[in-house]
């Protein structure tokens, strides 16, 4: 299941893709088969496999992306490396059904990333970043161990499934709700939502763009995923406390990311506030609290994994080459690269939500399963506000279209126009058949 | 005899939350960015107490091995930390976090 | 006897972070957190978890915060460098820290009413007992553990490393 091959540098790339095609292909080889392993330490449902399969998808996007990022730097070993080890914290997230296993997992990834985060070594803005994000992910991580701590005190046991029946038998006492304000916190956190948001917009500008690319998809893929199972698996049964304020916190989440796009001018961070933006939609996956809210989840994620890591192996390309991410760059690329603008074009569609893009599917599954359970008004507010990223979304794309005096060429090699054709292809086939992905658990 | 059973699980629970307290406070009062990770480390012990407090309470040995685990994080944290902390210093000569305002829109 | 213990541990402990915080050279804070983990250490033998006293020491006070001195030392970060903090931001963390302080313990009353274990086996904090759990039930995270460190590890020399031009 899990793959980190060390070997030459030449064929590490190519090994590494072969060990995650392996480990996608035995990860499907569990299907439907609802084991859990080692004392009850991880169970492997379908929910768990769709989501590792993301993970998995996702590092083989980004392999094929960062190939060109790393050719002429011979830093690609170590980091490759560390991906790896990311992955697997990654895949643990997916799968636990212990507390002491999410905590691993979750320590497995921050810690990888912030080593990644920082390791443009001659950057200071990278080492900015990567102190940022280590301070206050640690900080994170007092908040969600004291949570565990009280959680533990209750219930004499990590094991998720324990727990839920000692939520279910109910006389609660307050230690409990403590615990679980404060593991919200920690997972508020990882995830990037609204009150422990600040350092997404630092991070996202100040880290290498490659590991940006992969700390948008994978990991905020993996922390949805553990906050969704956790949810749903052992606090389902306080449900009517947590969901009030989730409503409030995705909400303004929503509203706030968006926000702060419209007035960005650098992409990069505009990116950034987007994924807070999103962070937002996610949460109401995990409001649903149901399989619908799971299937919505895991659609939103697919959709939103893929569409950001085109929008972001574009920036490694543009920065690459123009030393600059300010929107300004584009303007003028609709005539002197058509195709890599028409690809663009498609990704920035897909993350703003216009059909027949796998965005607007996703929303439209995710808002009729809030609207089935009655949340109408947080609906109303999701919509209002993915408004106004249709705004900063296609203001992109009004620029490219826009002739600028200075003539921008960007010179884009066949094997990376490939990989914006492959993305562009996964975008339009999740819109067009969104059931692969919903009929699939 | 039991040390629970005579000053009371309570008072385990103030002096965790007490510690874990003045381990945040550090965090927000302090600029120098190792006196802050060393505060994080107090808010990790705040949290080892209780673990173990909860762990003999219960005659559950699950709380003692959690503290095993947080124990080896922290190593493994406090070492990348540091690794940053130093790389930094060599950039720009200072680790206080007021320094940190390149990344600003 | 314990209770005396207890109580002298917890107030040295209590003194020892505050003065982690509030002392203005970073080799006094240093120093002040050892001692900090030395009383947790020894709350830690009062419960009867033998195995982690030793541990907390062996880890804490002899690798963390030897790396940390080692560090302050090393970057001669000793001198009191921490020029135009204002007192607005003082107090503000300080009521900060307050009201989380007060939030938590009211919060955290009623905890008594938690069924306490009466049977207490004085062996469970020992290397035997804690050993055969760990390799039992928590073999697959003690193993994760080592993908972190090794993580960990190869983050750290890749960020040590020199950066050749």
């Amino acid at each position: 299941m899990l793959a980190e091959i060390f070997s030459f540098k030449k064929i590490l790339p190519v090994l590494v893709f072969f060990g995650l095609a392996t480990a996608l292909y035995f990860n499907f080889n569990d299907w439907s088969t609802y084991h859990s392993y080692f004392y009850n330490m991880t169970t492997i449902d379908n929910f768990s496999i769709v989501f590792s399969s993301l993970l998995i998808g996702a590092v083989i996007m980004w392999l094929l992306m960062a190939g060109s990022y790393y050719r002429d730097e011979n830093k690609i070993t170590d980091h490759l490396a560390i991906i790896c080890f990311a992955l697997v914290g990654g895949i643990l997230m997916t799968s636990y059904t212990n507390l002491m296993m999410l905590f691993v997992g979750i320590e497995t990834i921050s810690i990888s990333m912030y080593v990644l985060a920082a390791s443009d070594k001659v950057s200071l803005r990278s080492n900015e970043a990567g102190l940022k994000y280590f301070l206050m992910g640690a900080f994170a991580t007092g908040l969600l161990l004291f949570g565990i701590a009280l959680i533990y005190g209750c219930t004499a046991s990590f094991d998720l499934g324990v727990i839920a029946g000692y939520v279910s038998a109910g006389n609660l006492p307050q230690m409990f709700y403590v615990g679980l304000i404060l593991i919200l916190s920690g997972m508020f956190f990882k995830a990037g939502v609204i009150p422990f948001h600040w350092w997404t917009p630092d991070v996202y500008q100040g880290a290498p763009t490659a590991i940006t690319a992969f700390m948008a998809t994978v990991v905020k893929a993996a922390a949805f995923a553990s906050f969704f199972r956790l949810f749903q698996m052992s606090f389902a049964g306080v449900a009517g406390w947590w969901i009030e304020i989730l409503i409030i916190v995705s909400a303004v989440t929503m509203i706030f990311g968006n926000l702060m796009a419209v007035s960005q001018t650098s992409l990069k961070r505009l990116f950034a506030y987007s994924s807070i933006a999103h962070a937002g939609y996610m949460l109401m996956a995990i409001i649903a609290c149901n399989d619908m809210g799971a299937r919505s989840l895991i659609l939103y994620a697919y959709a939103y994994s893929a569409a950001s890591i085109g929008a972001f192996a574009f920036l490694i390309i543009l920065i690459n080459q123009l030393q600059t991410d300010h929107q300004d760059a584009l303007k003028g690329l609709a005539y002197s690269n058509p195709l890599l603008a028409i690809f663009l074009a498609v990704i920035l569609i897909s993350l703003a939500g216009i059909p027949p893009t796998a965005g607007f599917f996703a929303k439209y599954y995710l808002f009729t399963t809030l609207i089935s359970q009655g949340y109408v008004g947080l609906v109303i507010i999701a919509v209002l506000s993915s408004l106004i990223g249709v705004y900063f979304y296609l203001r992109p794309i009004i620029f490219m279209f826009q002739h600028s005096n200075v003539e921008t060429k960007l010179k884009i090699s066949q094997s990376s126009l490939a990989f914006f054709a492959l993305v562009t292809l996964i975008i339009v086939i999740l819109g067009f058949m969104p059931q692969l992905i919903i009929e699939i658990i | 005899m039991n040390i629970i059973s005579e000053v009371g699980i309570n008072s385990y629970l103030w002096l965790a939350a007490i510690l874990f307290s003045i381990g945040v406070m550090g965090v927000l009062f302090r600029r120098n960015a190792i006196i802050i990770l060393m505060c994080i480390e107090l808010m990790l012990n705040a949290v080892n107490i209780l673990f173990v407090a909860f762990s003999v309470m219960h005659n559950n040995p699950a709380g003692q091995i959690m503290v095993f685990f947080i124990m080896a994080v922290a190593a493994a944290e406090v070492a990348v930390g540091l690794a940053i902390l130093i790389l930094m210093y060599r950039n720009m000569g200072s680790v206080d976090i007021d320094t940190m305002k390149k990344l600003k829109w | 006897m314990s209770v005396i213990a207890f109580y002298i541990l917890t107030v040295l402990c209590i003194f020892s972070a505050l003065m982690v915080v509030f002392s203005k050279k970073p080799v006094h804070s240093v120093l002040y957190t050892i001692f900090c983990f030395f009383n947790i250490a020894g709350h830690f033998l009062l419960l009867n978890a033998q195995f982690l006293a030793i541990v907390h020491i062996i880890v804490y006070a002899g690798a963390i915060m030897v790396l940390f001195l080692f560090t302050i030392m090393f970057l001669n970060l000793n001198a009191e460098v921490e020029p135009h903090k204002s007192n607005l931001l003082k107090v503000a963390a300080v009521v900060c820290g307050g009201l989380l302080l007060l939030i938590l313990v009211s919060c955290l009353k009623g905890a008594e009413n938690i069924p306490v274990n009466p049977m207490l086996d004085t062996q469970m904090g020992m290397v035997k007992n804690l050993g055969m759990v760990l390799y039992n039930e928590y073999m697959l995270p003690f193993e994760m553990l080592s993908i972190l460190f090794l993580s960990a590890m190869v983050g750290a020399v890749l960020l040590g490393k020199k950066e050749t031009k």
